[in-house]
């Protein structure tokens, strides 16, 4: 995780502006609510700060491939280092046999979305979001791990 | 990992966490005696949790974080912002995002504009914008949009502006000329918004205040038609010292303008030295207003071209095309906007004043020939005026209401201008019918905050508040219209209603609590004191016409008031209702509301005591209430607008006959009373919101955890109804406060029909198949059927002839399952009778006569059920079964809501309804037993009006909403 330490805090606006462009860049989405929206930026976040966070993981081994699009003018922010490669794949993981847990991480963690927004989008009541967000929290952590034995 | 094991994990996990720590280990070895492996996933899962180490436990970015506002705020609506609550957005502009928000500490709308991190995340800029905000914040005149104030709040700086309902100029000009093809507004029109732009620039170049980005979209014009300028002086405030804008930093730059790569539509109103970079001062103000004003009467941008840089060759180097000017242009006109777009700043025109001056004059001019024909002569005399005079005209009507403007303006009349309003109550839930005492010092109002609607009273000033009914079993139900309380004329008892129903006993309780004494007899109703509390004067509303009848003050020696209008009919009869007696400051006149519609058509009427000189004081034709007098020619009353929008707070003045809206917020008035002086007056303010939810149809009684948002991408939602694939319902509409028709499909929404086409309170009629919609739309007071194509588009009325009648959402019509009849409840020129109409409008059938309201046609074909009046029992109608050739079914006696209200289920079977007004739940009604069961059991306090059950017949989907009442004080300045 040290190697994310530093650049995964983001320049705050270049986010944004990145987040905007992929937003609204030829979409048709129909925008249900503001939670819908919000659940829809949670998803943008995540690519964003991933596709970033795998960027820098190629260019440190040397790899050329990925352009990096933000500013490099980075603020460090004051929150837990997290690493966005293993959280993501993780993710994916998890939505192979539970895609609600997966997106319910992904609109709290990413988007910042309240319980009671998430339980909107996903039509389920906030009781089970937070089932799920703290189930979901413990299997991602002992996943990130990797200490875990994966039955077969 | 395969999701059936991955379950048993999750059950066992949750399992396991709601037993005690020391109890999980056992738990788990008994339950997974079979699977170690398991009991490891989860045990290892269940260490996992145990450890708080605060992995994901804040998002990656603080969300308040200055940068990701500007994303976040995008989706603020409906959140709150420091003391105010934001509703819709209403624009992305060049300073940040714009909100309709509402003031919860001065119970008024605003318009919150959020500034983008850009600005306030630099301390220097920041002050000096602090500093330039101050400075717009004392800019107070009616043509430009006023700052209140700017506060900061969860990391977020914001303005708070005057919320300007209406369209930009430039939406304007683009709705005239879709094509912007040179078509533009008439000279009338034009020279009435050019007159009050030039006086708002007047204003503030006194202050020495310069606007810097002057141009259509900075325009605004109300419904009212009042021109409004934004962002006054912003441009300097956030761009810097003005002194010195390169052409790297224009005026304002929209989001959109960056994204689209082009900043056209700000370059094009720059002066030739604010294009050049140089120092501006007002005359830049001066040339844009001379662009603005060409545009106007041309259709045309006056400096258009393809790129910001085209543009601004043509500004400095290009004259405008005169010849596109209207020959009708006046020629001082056309001399003004060549002084005004004279491209050496030296030249220009030097003052705004003089572009206002030129403008009086020709309205002095065109007001004088439509006046007499002496002066048009005189006029046509001059031939440079030939081609302005025949203008006229064909616009007398539009230089006429000009002049009108110009002049109401001078004489500029409101009551409540100038007055303070502060906050009395600030509960959640419900507040209404608040009443002021005599003199001034109390108030008292319903509340539901104890549960149910109590009356409290409160010391104006202390804070402190008392329920006065503690004791009393429920008094009053939601919604009730009507005047049901008050203090007596010596201010040391209130009045009202115990049962809620205005036609029982009257009761007196002390303001200083105590035992409630009956008062006046049963059927009284609404007393009013004389000022010199010698007498009083109420209303029998059991008897025809609800007569107004004379006592002394104890309610003993009652006389009925004959009203004699030689020639005329008898005035207190069947057929009409009258309410709200109030007596004038000398005694000597009788207010009082009158007309044949409670819910519909009332007017304010006044009379002397002895029921001489009945005169009627406004044309209001709307539901009128709470009349209240400030003075002896001055009486304020809470009202719909034409349109149906509101209610809000009009004042009429008695002598001039004249009325106007007292408030232009968007805030919905529901009461108002003022004290003897007239120098106080209090009113209740109410924000209704309404929401769809959504409960299933279960064999056990639904509860409220049941319940579910039915989520709708509009913010407020009511009166559902399903056709085919489609959701129709009410919202607001985008142009107008009040509700229009909304479809949403496949999760898009769109806007079937505008408000502003005429407000719809009725439930829309959805085809079967979805493609048709039929909605009862009010206009000059009356309801009559409108069908349309579930786009909106081929609406035309259905049986003009019927006319919806009844409380407002009882006016609702149904589909026959092949599309071909619509069922409703009317009356036509024989009277009142349920209604099968055919849908190509070839025909219609009276299949019942009598009142019917709330028809609806079962899916099965061979039965149509609505709704009769329940003799004796308000609030609820009992149903009554017809089958569609006419012939009578026999229907259990069951009581439902008064409005409709009813719903079959998808196969036909039965039907749900609800039981009574209050009622918050539903009921199912087997039509083959004649059982009934209740379906629900709800306690959400709001207010359900209807629903409908989804197409696949599994739901209800109904709507909630919320008065989000509270009271206000209204403190009005001396005289």
């Amino acid at each position: 995780m040290a190697g994310e330490r530093v650049g995964h805090s983001l320049q705050a606006t270049a986010l944004v502006n990145e987040a905007y462009v992929r937003l609204v860049d030829g979409t048709t989405v129909a925008w249900h609510d503001r939670a819908h929206f919000l659940a829809v930026s949670a998803r943008v976040m995540r690519r964003i700060l991933v596709d970033h966070a795998r960027a820098r993981h190629y260019q440190k081994r040397g790899g050329h491939a990925a352009k990096v699009t933000f500013d490099e003018a980075l603020v460090v922010t004051n929150e837990p280092a997290t690493n966005f490669v293993a959280l993501d794949d993780a993710l994916e993981a998890l939505a192979k046999f539970d895609e609600r847990k997966s997106r319910v991480i992904e609109m709290r963690f990413f988007g910042g979305l309240s319980v009671e927004e998430t339980a909107a989008v996903l039509k389920v009541s906030p009781a089970t979001v937070m089932g799920d967000w703290r189930l979901a929290k413990a299997w991602l952590k002992r996943e990130m791990r990797g200490d875990h034995e994966h039955d077969a | 990992m395969t999701p059936e094991r991955w379950q048993r994990i999750e059950a066992l996990y949750q399992e396991a966490l709601a037993r005690s720590p020391a109890d999980r280990s056992a738990f788990l070895a008994a339950a997974c005696a079979n699977d170690e492996a398991m009991r490891r996933d989860v045990e290892s899962l269940l260490a996992e949790s145990a450890s708080d180490d605060g992995f994901l436990a804040k998002p990656p970015l603080p969300m308040s974080a200055y940068g990701v506002t500007d994303i976040v705020l995008t989706t603020m609506a409906g959140t709150s912002l420091g003391g105010y609550q934001l509703r819709t957005q209403l624009g992305a502009g060049g300073m940040g995002e714009v909100y309709r928000a509402h003031d919860q500490k001065l119970a008024r709308d605003v318009a919150i504009k959020i500034l983008p991190s850009a600005f306030t995340s630099n301390p220097d800029r920041l002050a000096r914008f602090e500093r330039e905000a101050r400075m717009l914040a004392a800019l107070n005149h009616p043509n430009i949009c006023a700052i209140y104030g700017f506060e900061e709040a969860n990391g977020v700086r914001f303005l708070i502006l005057e919320l300007v309902e209406g369209q930009t100029l430039a939406d304007m000009l683009a709705e005239g000329s879709p094509s912007h093809a040179g078509i533009g507004l008439s000279v009338g029109r034009v020279l009435s918004i050019a007159r009050q732009l030039a006086d708002a620039l007047e204003t503030a170049h006194d202050k020495g205040i310069i606007h810097r980005d002057l141009k259509p979209a900075n325009i605004k014009i109300t419904p009212d038609r009042v021109v409004k300028v934004l962002d006054f002086g912003l441009a300097k405030a956030v761009g810097g010292d003005g002194s010195s804008p390169a052409l790297t930093h224009p005026p304002t730059l929209t989001r959109s303008d960056v994204f689209q790569g082009a900043v056209i539509g700000t370059a094009a109103y720059m002066s030739p030295e604010q294009a050049r970079g140089l120092a501006v001062d007002k005359r830049t103000d001066i040339w844009a207003f001379g662009c603005v004003l060409y545009e106007m009467l041309t259709g045309r941008v006056t400096f258009a071209g393809d790129t910001a840089s085209d543009s601004i060759a043509k500004i400095l180097n290009c004259e405008p095309d005169w010849s596109a000017l209207p020959t009708t242009t006046p020629a001082s006109i056309r001399r003004l906007l060549v002084r005004c777009l004279t491209k050496d700043p030296k030249k220009r025109l030097r003052d705004i004043g003089e572009a206002r001056i030129e403008i009086d004059a020709i309205g002095e001019t065109a007001q004088d020939a439509t006046g007499a024909d002496a002066t048009r002569a005189r006029a046509a005399s001059r031939a440079v005026w030939l081609p302005w005079v025949a203008a006229i005209a064909v616009s007398v009507v539009a230089i006429g209401t000009w002049a009108a403007a110009r002049r109401s303006a001078a004489t500029e009349w409101n009551p409540l201008a100038g007055a303070a309003f502060s906050r009395v109550t600030n509960w959640s839930g419900t507040e209404e019918h608040a009443e002021i005492s005599p003199d001034g010092r109390f108030v008292a109002f319903l509340a539901d905050r104890a549960g149910q609607l109590d009356i409290w009273v409160s010391q104006l000033g202390t804070g402190k508040f008392d329920n006065l009914t503690l004791d009393i079993p429920p008094l009053l139900t939601p919604g009730n219209l009507l005047r049901s309380l008050g203090f007596s004329g010596d201010g040391s008892e209130i009045w009202f209603s115990p049962t809620g129903n205005p036609g029982k006993h009257q009761v007196l309780v002390p303001l200083t609590g105590g035992a409630p004494r009956p008062f006046l007899g049963p059927g009284k109703s609404a007393p009013s004191w004389s000022p010199d509390n010698a007498r009083l004067v109420y209303i029998s509303p059991n008897d025809p016409g609800d007569p107004l009848s004379l006592t002394d003050r104890t309610g003993a020696d009652p006389r009925e008031i004959v009203v004699r209008r030689p020639g005329k009919e008898v005035f207190f009869r069947k057929g009409v209702h009258t309410h709200n007696p109030v007596w004038s400051p000398d005694g000597q006149w009788i207010y009082f509301v009158y007309g044949p519609d409670v819910f519909g058509e009332m007017d304010v009427w006044r009379m002397q005591p002895s029921g001489e000189s009945a005169e009627q004081l406004t044309h209001q034709g709307a539901p009128v209430n709470y009349l209240t007098v400030l003075d002896s020619r001055t009486l304020l009353y809470v009202a719909r607008a034409e349109d149906w929008s509101g209610p809000w707070l009009w004042a009429l003045d008695v002598e001039r006959k004249i009325t106007r809206r007292a408030t232009m917020g968007l805030e919905q008035y529901t009461s108002v009373s003022a004290s003897r002086d007239g120098g106080r007056v209090v009113a209740t303010v109410a924000n209704p919101n309404a929401n769809l939810w959504q409960v299933p149809l279960l064999d056990r009684l639904v509860e409220d955890r049941d319940a579910q948002p039915y989520t709708v991408p509009t913010e407020r939602a009511l009166a559902p109804r399903f056709g085919g694939t489609s959701l129709f319902y009410l919202s607001l509409s985008s142009r107008r406060p009040g509700d229009g028709l909304w479809r949403v499909q496949n999760g898009q929404a769109f806007e079937v029909r505008n408000g502003a086409d005429g407000v719809l309170t009725e439930p829309p009629a959805a085809s079967p198949d979805g493609s048709r919609v039929v909605v009862a739309v009010r206009q000059q007071g009356k309801r009559r059927l409108a069908i349309m194509s579930a786009d909106g588009t081929n609406s035309r009325t259905l049986a003009a002839s019927i006319e919806i009648k009844g409380a407002v959402g009882q006016g609702t019509a149904d589909w026959s399952p092949d599309g071909a009849w619509i069922v409703t409840g009317g009356s036509d020129a024989e009277g009142d009778g349920l209604f099968k109409i055919a849908v190509d409008g070839s025909a219609h059938v009276r299949l019942v006569a009598g009142e019917a309201h709330g028809p609806i046609w079962s899916p099965t074909d061979d039965l149509i059920v609505y709704a009769i009046p329940f003799a004796g029992s308000g609030g609820r109608d009992a149903l009554r079964g017809v089958k569609p050739d006419g012939s009578p079914v026999q229907m259990p006696e069951v009581g439902v809501r008064t409005g409709g209200a009813h719903r079959f289920l998808r196969s036909g079977a039965g039907l749900v309804y609800l039981p009574g007004i209050e009622s918050k739940d539903f009921w199912l009604l087997d039509l083959a037993t004649g059982r009934t069961r209740q379906l629900t059991d709800l306690t959400d306090g709001g207010f359900l009006n209807t629903f409908d059950v989804t197409p696949d017949g599994k739901h209800l989907v109904f709507d909630r909403s919320h008065q989000n009442s509270d009271i206000v004080l209204i403190d009005l300045p001396k005289k």
